[in-house]
């Protein structure tokens, strides 16, 4: 194996797209298999030095929020026992953002390849879309309403339960 | 030396609309696999045009109803289907909002498929179904799209399957089915394979999964009699569990083909009559309902003779709620349900923030009433139907049917009704 304890690195320096330097320990990078893969290169070189990787489509706001989550997966990613208390923290840490964090958050997952973070914000975008009237959504998610006449009677018509 | 070349090309433009339209179709289709009902789809392919054009209106993922082989070797096959619950809510506004006509602004009901794009509403508890007085409803529907649907949670039933040629008049009702061979229960887990428990009536458990061209009927190593007497079975944390009045829990592990393990054994302190099992806030509740065996018997002093008064069958006594340490595998007595309000019946049990439904304070469980007294049964609730409050310790059962505790899903809000849409359903005042 190239990665030898010599050449391992325990650190590396994130720079965001505003041009802002994060020290990420390596346990919590790993959650990120973009950040991974660049360790995990730099490690087959046999490379001693502190890495920088640079995130041009990630802004400091948003990529604290994607390292916060990074390090409480981090923390428990070798206890199977905690289930509870991180599912119920991942409940909890997407219900904070507005939809426009929301979806910098789902983008900058996606980017990164979190994919624990990407299913969580899909997860809840599919859970609002459920539970809101077709207004809401467009409101919440800034969508104007393009259907014509036409279609729009199309649609009352999918959606008209019919009950008996 | 930088890793990765960075262009200014690459930098997201924002679109004057926002960013959601333009999601890419990865993102897109990660959140379309999330749905599996058809409404929901609706839903979301009502939103714009590229979100329309990007939701065919048949995605193979739509499980339901899935089809799957008979019990015994001579009866049919069952369609498997979902009943959700929701909470209706005719406001575009929630929470926060202290004024008290809120009360009446949320709906709780079950919405079962009934097949033919056909659905029925049932009352929550007792899964009766619930007509409406205006047949303009049954004409044209109701389009939920003009409410605030929130799916608060989901049982499943399993329906016999008419045989070749048959027509749908044929379809056997859940309930029906479930009193002449007792299947009690359904539990279901999706994950890459559908797995489907079912609790037949004298506690055995069969498992299925998809694929599979048999059910299988599990029993316990080591135990000599057949019978099981599990009261209910939930689908939690990936794995199902399955109780006894006890207390005492099994583990079923749905696609590793192993017998049941015993997780937790039987408890003293566990001597009620029924429990049930309740998922709140990713952890597991058991709660124990003690009711009186026995009916009791009163002397009548105006017809001057001894009368066995029915309706004391089946009356709450008491409850107690437990929680599971997952780490000790063990059950909790608690005095609190973290302010959740935890709804109990044979078929499915279910939690709810007190904030969907208006309120402020939960801590109270919803338990369902005997219906085998039909005579004597309130239809809407069946007989002994009510509420425990745990923070009062204190039982209400529902009668008068109608009150602070039954409203939120009994009688249905004049509101499902009077939608704009259908202006010839609204009722005089």
């Amino acid at each position: 194996m190239a990665s030898s304890s010599s050449s391992s690195l325990s650190r590396v320096v994130v720079k965001s797209s505003d041009n802002n330097l994060f020290v990420v320990n390596k346990k919590v990078a790993s959650q990120s298999q973009l950040l991974k893969q660049c360790i995990d290169n730099m490690e087959e070189k046999g490379t001693n030095d502190v890495i920088l990787i640079p995130l041009s489509n990630v802004t400091s706001n948003i990529l604290t929020l994607v390292l916060e989550y990074c390090e409480k997966h981090a923390d428990f990613a070798d206890d199977d026992n905690n289930n509870q208390e991180l599912k119920q923290w991942d409940h909890e840490f997407l219900k904070k953002f507005d939809y426009a964090t929301l979806n910098s958050l789902t983008m900058a997952a996606d980017y990164m390849v979190t994919k624990s973070l990407l299913n969580l914000c899909c997860q809840f975008i599919a859970d609002s879309i459920k539970d809101l009237t077709v207004q809401q959504i467009r409101q919440i998610f800034d969508i104007k309403n393009d259907f014509t006449p036409q279609e729009e009677a199309d649609i009352k018509n999918e959606n008209a339960w019919a009950f008996r | 030396m930088p890793i990765f070349k960075v262009t200014e090309e690459q930098i997201i433009e924002e679109e004057e609309e926002g960013p959601w339209k333009n999601l890419s179709n990865d993102l897109l289709a990660l959140i379309l696999k999330r749905f599996t009902n058809k409404s929901d789809l609706c839903r979301f392919r009502s939103i714009c045009k590229s979100w329309r054009s990007f939701a065919t209106p048949i995605q193979s993922h739509l499980l339901f109803p899935l089809i799957l082989p008979p019990l015994h070797p001579n009866s049919r096959s069952f369609a498997l289907s979902p009943t959700l619950l929701y909470i209706f809510s005719p406001k575009f506004t929630l929470h926060n909002d202290n004024d008290n006509d809120h009360n009446n602004n949320f709906w709780l009901s079950k919405v079962a498929d009934t097949g033919n794009n056909k659905w029925a509403l049932l009352n929550p508890l007792t899964k009766h179904k619930i007509y409406f007085f205006s047949s303009v409803v049954f004409k044209h529907g109701i389009n939920l799209l003009g409410f605030r649907n929130q799916e608060v949670g989901r049982s499943y039933r399993l329906q016999l399957i008419s045989g070749f040629g048959g027509k749908e008049e044929d379809a056997f009702d859940f309930e029906e089915f479930s009193s002449s061979i007792s299947l009690r229960k359904v539990v279901v887990r999706i994950e890459e394979r559908i797995s489907v428990l079912g609790l037949l009536g004298y506690g055995e458990i069969a498992l299925w999964n998809s694929g599979d061209e048999k059910w299988k009927i599990i029993m316990e190593t080591g135990k000599k009699e057949k019978k099981n007497d599990f009261d209910d079975a939930i689908c939690y944390d990936g794995k199902f569990y399955a109780v006894d009045r006890t207390g005492r829990m099994v583990m079923i592990n749905p696609t590793a083909m192993e017998e049941l393990v015993e997780v937790i054994s039987p408890m003293n302190e566990c001597n009620g009559q029924y429990t049930y099992l309740v998922e709140s806030n990713f952890r597991l509740y058991m709660v124990n309902k003690i009711v009186n065996p026995r009916p009791t018997n009163y002397y009548d002093d105006d017809e001057d003779e001894w009368v066995v008064d029915k309706t004391s069958v089946g009356k709450p006594l008491g409850f107690k709620v437990f929680v599971l340490n997952n780490k000790e595998m063990s059950w909790e007595k608690v005095k609190s349900v973290e302010n959740k309000v935890f709804f109990v019946s044979r078929d499915a049990t279910w939690s709810v923030y007190p904030e969907d439904l208006g309120w402020s304070k939960g801590n109270c469980i919803y338990f369902e009433g005997l219906t085998g007294y039909d005579d004597e049964a309130d239809l809407s609730f069946g007989l002994n139907a009510g509420v425990y409050s745990l923070e009062d310790d204190a039982i209400v059962i529902f009668d008068p049917p109608v009150n602070h505790w039954t409203r939120i899903f009994w009688p249905n809000p004049r509101w499902f009704v009077q939608k704009e849409e259908y202006p010839e359903c609204e009722m005089q005042d």
